[in-house]
């Protein structure tokens, strides 16, 4: 009996790492997407890069 | 804090990845000037917030135990290398569209993923922890966020404006900036694998110095880089300057928390990246647009520099309080030794067994 507790608990644990990392794959995929070519894209767009400097500055904010 | 004393840091996680994803559907279907500025600032508010808040749960849910985290957030660069490989591959519209698009629905994915995750212990409303205000008291604490901010200061430089320095460069196209972007993060994998080998022991406290100066060496070289290969060449150093440099980073901050203000800390470690971050993004346009992209390389090149002095000063201090606490410990063993001594010649000369 406790050792089939220890099993689910375990494969509970195991989920929950997996779909951390699912989370973490995606969310960075996502971002490998538009990261590199960000700026290049603002450009496209019609920025100077002093003004989407002020873009860009949002990020971390 | 609105994680640990108000929403819950899955929660909340959910919910700026959700507006992240509309956010980047905005960005993917419009391109007037308004729709632009009001979704990036949308998806800037929401996005940064991801990364703390997703490491503070990763750290809830893994333990302390920095190799656990470094074989969870591998999947992240793995993901960042496989985007950018598959867009240097088939080509990217000038204006990203199809980027925006595809990040919309990795955006959705992660969300539906955070779902899965357990939320910690309920929030508290109590008053500010006391244990962060005696971690901001701590001069070891304050050097490495002025360290890191510093660090960013030249970091961020890279992370905005590497792009449109290496346009400036004879043959270099959009594809092929992801592409570097791509050789980077894939070498950053291949690290990111021995990074918790690293973390342990004495080895760990010269990471954050040995990855500062290499970030210093890395900034000089693309400044001084004539050709697109001699650009590339230098992108695996991107394993050092941010995978370890960040793990690193992130043990530091998370060795001596504990679970009810993991996220709190998590993001004053991010408010610190984020300052130098913003510093070197506005600062950054200027200087790019006036003086060139090889001065904006050389003055990030400056900053590691001065990272490397802050890490290296709080290493020192560390070092000292060892030191002092190792000598404390051996006078307080030396002194209840010789109590002992005496206490057994007491009772020697009065005749008693001790």
């Amino acid at each position: 009996m406790t050792g089939s507790l220890q099993l689910a608990a375990h494969g509970e644990q195991s989920r929950r790492v997996n779909a951390l990392r699912l989370y973490y794959f995606a969310y960075y995929g996502g971002l490998g997407a538009v990261m590199p070519l960000l700026a290049l894209a603002m450009q496209a767009r019609g920025f100077r890069p002093s003004q989407y400097a002020w873009l860009m500055a949002l990020i971390p904010l | 804090m609105l994680a640990d004393r108000w929403f819950g840091t899955i929660k909340l996680l959910r919910i700026n990845t959700a507006i992240a994803a509309m956010a980047m559907l905005v960005l993917a279907s419009s391109r007037s000037i308004v729709a632009t500025v009001a979704a990036f600032s949308v998806w800037a508010f929401t996005s940064s917030s991801l990364t703390p808040l997703a490491d503070a749960g990763a750290y809830r849910l893994l333990g302390p135990s920095s190799s656990g985290f470094a074989y969870v957030r591998v999947f992240g660069s793995i993901g960042f290398a496989l985007s950018a490989l598959a867009l240097s591959a088939f080509g990217v519209d000038p204006e990203l569209r199809v980027p925006f698009a595809i990040a919309a629905a990795s955006y959705v994915g992660s969300s539906l993923a955070a779902g899965k995750l357990p939320e910690g212990p309920p929030p508290t409303r109590a008053p500010l922890a006391a244990s962060v205000r005696l971690l901001a008291r701590r001069a070891d604490a304050l050097l490495l966020w002025l360290g890191s901010a510093f660090y960013y200061l030249g970091h961020g430089a890279f992370d905005a404006y590497f792009g449109p320095f290496a346009r400036t460069l004879p043959g270099v196209r959009a594809e092929t900036v992801s592409f570097g972007w791509a050789v980077g993060v894939t070498s950053e994998v291949i690290v990111l694998w021995f990074v918790p080998r690293l973390l342990v022991g004495r080895l760990r406290r010269g990471v954050l110095i040995g990855a500062a100066a290499v970030a210093a060496l890395r900034w000089w070289l693309i400044a001084e880089a004539q050709t697109p290969l001699s650009l590339w060449l230098q992108q695996p150093l991107h394993a050092i300057t941010f995978g370890v440099w960040y793990l690193a980073f992130i043990h530091e901050n998370q060795a001596r928390t504990d679970d009810s203000i993991r996220a709190t800390v998590q993001g004053v470690a991010a408010a610190c990246m984020g300052l130098g971050m913003i510093s070197a993004t506005l600062l950054g346009g200027y200087v790019l647009e006036a003086l060139g992209g090889r001065v904006l390389f050389r003055l990030a090149s400056g900053a590691a520099l001065l990272a490397l002095t802050c890490y290296a000063l709080r290493q020192w201090l560390i070092g000292r309080g060892e030191r002092r606490s190792a000598r404390e410990q051996s006078v307080d063993a030396g002194g209840s030794s010789a109590r002992e001594r005496g206490n057994n010649n007491a009772l020697a000369s009065s005749g008693a067994q001790p």
